[in-house]
C-alpha cells in the first residue's frame, strides 16, 4: 500500500528518473532543418557586422581627412600672407633697411640694396607656379641666395598649394580615402578567456599647467590619430580582467608656424648655423630640426633657440626672438605650415572591467593603467598635402604611465564571436617631457571598434 | 556506434551535424521523458524537446565536463519547460480541485498485494496533474530540490511549494488509488 510521502516520491522518482520513452518520430529531421536555418540566420549577422565595421572605418577614415582639411582651411583662412611670400617679378621694399627683393622665375628672392625712397607693400601680389630654374633671371644681380629648392624639394611649390584647397580637398578624398581594415576582431560568456582585436581614430589633445599656458592653447591644436592592436582577456561572472599590446600614436597641431630655409654657410643674420638651428618650443618640447637649413619660428608662440641638447634658458629665448624680429630676417621666404607633433607608443594595456549589463548585449565599464614606451617621436609640417618629417621633440618621457576609463559593449553575432564597441578615455599620469618647465599631459578619446573571440 | 560520448560531446563542439544526430539519438528518449514530465500535454513537450536540443547544441561549450553530461542536459530541458511555464502561467486558471477529494476517502487498500505501476502509467499521471503541482512534485520528488530553490526558480514562496506539493501527493495518491481499484476490479470481473 502506498501511503506515505516517502513512498510516493520514491515510487515515481525510481521509475521516471531514468525512464525513456521512445521520442516523436521526425523530430530529428525537425531539429536539423531548425539547426540549418540558425546557421544560414548567423552568416548573415556575420556579414551584416563585417559590413558594419568596415562602414564604421571607413566613416571614422573620412572624418579623419576630413579634420585634417579642416584644420589646413582654417589655417589658410586666417593666414595673412607674410611678406616674404611673392609673385615672380614682383617686388618688394623694406623701409626699415632700404632693401629691395625681387622674384625671379627660377623661384630666388633677390635682395638688393636700393637708395629710393622704400613702398613698403608686397605687389602684383598672385599666388603662381614657379617657373623652372633653366629659365633667365629678369632682374637686377642677385646680392644673397637665400633659399634653395633642391635643400627643400617642393618648398616653393606649396604656395600655390595654399591657395587651393577645395580642389585639393576633393583630390585628397579621390586619392587618399584609404580604407585601413584595422583590426581582425573577435567574440564572448564567463570562467572564459578572450581575444580581442581593437583599433580606433583617436581624438588627441593634452591639458598644460604653466605660465604660458593660455598662450600655447590659441597655437595648439587637438589632432587626430589612432590606436590599434590586441588583448587577451579572461572574464569570471561580470568580471573581467585584460591585458594587451597596442601601438598608440599621440600627437598635437601647432598652427601658423613658419618654416625657413638658411643657407648652411649664411651666418650675416646673426645666427650661426655651423652650430645650431633653430628651434620651436611647444607645450611638448623643443621641436629640433634634424637639418641645420631649417628654421622652425613662430614669433608669436615661443621660439627657442637652443644649443643641441642642452637645457633651454630664457636669455637664448628673448635672444633668439630678438633675432627673428630683425629686420634681416623679415625678409626670408617663409612657409607657411602646421606642424604635427607624433608620439608613438607601444601601450600595454591592464584594464578590469565591471559587466553591469549581461543579457544578449554585455555592457560593462572599464577602468584600467597603461604602461606606455616610447616607441618613436616624430614632428612632420604640412608641405604640399604631404607630411614631410622635419626634425623631433627632445627630452621626451620614455616611459609614461596612462589611466584610462571607458564603456564596452559586446554584441554577440555567433557563439565565438563578438562584435565590440568601446568608448575610452585614456590621460596621461606624468608630464610628457621630463626637461620642461611646463606640465603637459596628453589624453585621448576614441571609438575602438573590433571584433572578440571566445578562445 | 560506439562512439564515446566524450567524442561525439567533441564533435558537437566543432557543430559537426553527424555528432549531433548520434548525440540526440543517444538522449532523445530520456529528454522526452523529462519533456513528458514538465509539459502540460504533448504538443509542448515536442516543441520542448526540438528547442532544448538546439539550445544544448548552441551551448555545449559551456558544458566543462564536470558532472554528468546527461545531468547537464537534463537541467536544460528542465529551465525550457520552466520558462514556457512562466511565459502562460497566467492562462492557467488556478486548480483547487483537491476539494473534489477527501482524505478519508482516499486509497485505503485493505488488499496487500504486489501490483506494480509501469513507468508509462506513472508518466501519465503527472502528466495529468496540475501545471504549478506537475512541476513542484517534479522538481522535489524527482528532481530533489529544496523547497527554497523551487520557490525561487518558480517565483513562489516556500509555503506555497509545500502546499503544492502536498496537493500533488493527494492527487497522486487518489490517481494510484483509482488505478489499483480499478485493476482489482478487473481482475475480480475475470475470475
Amino acid at each position: 500500500m502506498i501511503d506515505s510521502r516517502d513512498e510516493i516520491d520514491r515510487l515515481f522518482r525510481d521509475k521516471l528518473s531514468d525512464y525513456g520513452e521512445e521520442a516523436p518520430p521526425y523530430m530529428w529531421e525537425k531539429i536539423e532543418d531548425r539547426l540549418r536555418q540558425k546557421r544560414r540566420i548567423r552568416m548573415v549577422r556575420i556579414w551584416v557586422a563585417l559590413a558594419a565595421s568596415i562602414a564604421l572605418i571607413v566613416s571614422m577614415g573620412v572624418g579623419y581627412y576630413f579634420g585634417q582639411y579642416r584644420a589646413k582651411q582654417q589655417v589658410a583662412d586666417k593666414y595673412t600672407y607674410p611678406e616674404s611670400i611673392m609673385a615672380v617679378g614682383s617686388e618688394q621694399s623694406s623701409a626699415e633697411t632700404g632693401q629691395l627683393s625681387k622674384m625671379t622665375k627660377d623661384g630666388e628672392v633677390a635682395v638688393q640694396q636700393v637708395a629710393h625712397e622704400p613702398v613698403n607693400r608686397v605687389t602684383n601680389y598672385q599666388p603662381v607656379a614657379l617657373a623652372s630654374p633653366a629659365e633667365p633671371v629678369d632682374s637686377g644681380a642677385p646680392v644673397k641666395e637665400i633659399t634653395t629648392s633642391a635643400s627643400f624639394p617642393g618648398y616653393m611649390n606649396s604656395r600655390q598649394g595654399l591657395c587651393q584647397q577645395n580642389s585639393l580637398y576633393h583630390t585628397l578624398l579621390a586619392e587618399r580615402m584609404i580604407v585601413e581594415p584595422e583590426e581582425k576582431p573577435k567574440d564572448s560568456a564567463h570562467g572564459q578567456v578572450f581575444l580581442a582585436f581593437t583599433a580606433a581614430p583617436l581624438y588627441a589633445y593634452r591639458v598644460v599647467n604653466g605660465a604660458q599656458a593660455a598662450t600655447l592653447d590659441e597655437f595648439e591644436k587637438p589632432a587626430v590619430t589612432f590606436s590599434a592592436g590586441m588583448h587577451a582577456i579572461y572574464a569570471s561572472r561580470r568580471f573581467q580582467l585584460s591585458m594587451g599590446l597596442y601601438f598608440t600614436r599621440m600627437a598635437l597641431r601647432i598652427d601658423k608656424v613658419v618654416l625657413r630655409e638658411v643657407a648652411q654657410t649664411y651666418d650675416s643674420y646673426g645666427i650661426n648655423t655651423d652650430q645650431q638651428s633653430a628651434a620651436l618650443l611647444n607645450s611638448s618640447g623643443t621641436i629640433q630640426p634634424t637639418t641645420r637649413e631649417l628654421i622652425v619660428s613662430n614669433t608669436e608662440l615661443v621660439v627657442a633657440y637652443q644649443y643641441p641638447d642642452q637645457t633651454l634658458s630664457q636669455h637664448g629665448v628673448d635672444n633668439f626672438k630678438a633675432s627673428l624680429m630683425g629686420e634681416n630676417l623679415r625678409n626670408m621666404p617663409g612657409e607657411l605650415t602646421s606642424l604635427t607633433q607624433q608620439f608613438n607608443y607601444l601601450e600595454i594595456p591592464l584594464n578590469f572591467q565591471y559587466n553591469f549589463y549581461q543579457r544578449r548585449i554585455t555592457v560593462g565599464l572599464q577602468t584600467g593603467i597603461n604602461a606606455n614606451l616610447l616607441a618613436s617621436n616624430s614632428t612632420y609640417a604640412e608641405i604640399e598635402d604631404q607630411q614631410t618629417k622635419i626634425g623631433q621633440t627632445h627630452h621626451l618621457r620614455t616611459f609614461n604611465l596612462a589611466a584610462v576609463m571607458g564603456i564596452s559593449v559586446a554584441i554577440p553575432f555567433t557563439q565565438r564571436l563578438s562584435f565590440l564597441v568601446e568608448p575610452r578615455f585614456r590621460y596621461y599620469l606624468l608630464s610628457v617631457n621630463r626637461n620642461m618647465p611646463l606640465d603637459t599631459h596628453p589624453y585621448s578619446y576614441g571609438i575602438y571598434t573590433g571584433i572578440r573571440v571566445r578562445y | 556506434m560506439t562512439d564515446r560520448v566524450e567524442e561525439i560531446i567533441a564533435g558537437c563542439r566543432k557543430g559537426d551535424s553527424r555528432a549531433q544526430e548520434k548525440l540526440y539519438h543517444m538522449f532523445a528518449n530520456r529528454m522526452w521523458v523529462v519533456c513528458r514530465r514538465y509539459a502540460p500535454d504533448i504538443e509542448q513537450a515536442r516543441d520542448i524537446l526540438q528547442e532544448g536540443f538546439i539550445v544544448v547544441f548552441e551551448k555545449i561549450h559551456q558544458y566543462r565536463g564536470n558532472g554528468s553530461f546527461e545531468g547537464w542536459m537534463r537541467r536544460i530541458f528542465i529551465n525550457m519547460a520552466l520558462a514556457e511555464y512562466r511565459k502562460k502561467r497566467l492562462l492557467y486558471c488556478e486548480t483547487n480541485e483537491l476539494q473534489l477529494y477527501s482524505r478519508k476517502e482516499s486509497f485505503e487498500h485493505e488488499e496487500e498485494d504486489t501490483y506494480e505501476f509501469s513507468e508509462a502509467e506513472l508518466l501519465e499521471m503527472i502528466a495529468s496533474l496540475p501545471p504549478q503541482y506537475r512541476l513542484v512534485f517534479n522538481l522535489y520528488a524527482i528532481e530533489e530540490m529544496s523547497h527554497k530553490d523551487i520557490a525561487q526558480m518558480l517565483g513562489i514562496s516556500e509555503g506555497t511549494s509545500k502546499s503544492n506539493l502536498f496537493r500533488a501527493r493527494e492527487w497522486l495518491k487518489k490517481k494510484l488509488a483509482e488505478k489499483h481499484a480499478g485493476i482489482q476490479k478487473a481482475l475480480k470481473v475475470k475470475w
